[in-house]
């Protein structure tokens, strides 16, 4: 694949440009990263609401039919569903790690093994994560084995 | 699928664990042959061993207490296997020297395939622990 990085012309605000012959699944991952690196979430605290960016969430985790967002040391309540969450951060760092949470792998620190199968994932704020068995393979996958 | 190949690595493992505490026990005791039923009746007792395994080992615990509790269930039901086995196919005499012997080898082969496991398990995370870091350096 080629990348060309040309100056806008004065005025023109960023652009990205994909040529392709067949939009394939990597070119697919490519665009959905590009758009969620954009997108912000809407998120609720009790400070009142907020424009969250990806890039400052750690994880996502559905409590009692809640989703909330964990950053760094605040967390948000986050009105949609785990999977509709799952669903606009397909191909993005972002995995689903058991039947409640999504995490940013970007944001995790050290893996190690944990009861029978599954690993523990240690995040950069110190948090620890449990990824289940049945969500190990999905993580292998992400790296390559 | 998961749960069919988790059967297959159970009942490897756990078969090893009892053809070895075989070899040893036949050599210990001076036989230098062994009938040809006891490497059928050892796959069998791996097999019904590895499907209590799959079915009462707690895979996803939610607590300490299930942990313990799981565990605890999944040993009795290996010792009553064993004991059934054992009593069935002749290894042992149904005594409490008998018993206790089965017991002590469900123990040992608990600890081999525990272990066996954990080495396992310890190698595949650190290598997925490699590679998240070599794919995320900031992290």
């Amino acid at each position: 694949m080629k990348i060309t990085i040309l100056p806008p012309t004065p005025g023109q605000e960023d652009e990205i440009i994909i040529r392709c012959a067949q939009l394939d699944d990597s070119l697919m991952d490519l665009i959905r990263a590009l758009k969620a690196e954009k997108t912000k979430l809407t998120a609720y605290s009790d400070a009142g609401i907020t424009m969250l960016s990806p890039k400052e969430i750690y994880y996502f985790e559905s409590v009692d039919d809640k989703v909330f967002a964990y950053c760094e040391k605040q967390v948000y309540q986050i009105r949609k569903k785990l999977y509709e969450l799952e669903a606009d951060f397909a191909g993005t760092d972002f995995l689903r790690i058991s039947k409640s949470t999504i995490v940013d792998l970007s944001k995790v620190a050290h893996l190690s093994s944990a009861f029978n199968g599954r690993l523990e994932a240690k995040l950069r704020n110190g948090e620890k994560l449990i990824i289940s068995r049945q969500y190990v393979g999905a993580l292998r996958k992400k790296l390559g084995i | 699928m998961t749960k069919f190949r988790d059967l297959i690595q159970w009942f490897v493992t756990i078969t090893t664990g009892i053809v070895f505490l075989c070899a040893l026990t036949t050599t210990l005791s001076g036989e230098e042959t062994i009938p040809t039923a006891m490497l059928w009746q050892a796959m069998l007792a791996g097999g019904l061993c590895s499907l209590a395994t799959v079915l009462l080992f707690p895979s996803e615990p939610k607590s300490r207490r299930h942990v313990v509790v799981g565990i605890s269930l999944h040993f009795l039901s290996l010792c009553a296997i064993m004991l059934y086995c054992g009593t069935r196919f002749g290894w042992i005499d149904w005594t409490l020297s008998g018993a206790a012997y089965m017991i002590g080898c469900v123990v040992l082969v608990y600890a081999f395939t525990t272990g066996v496991s954990y080495l396992i398990e310890s190698a595949q995370a650190r290598l997925m622990d490699r590679l998240l870091k070599e794919k995320y350096p900031g992290s």
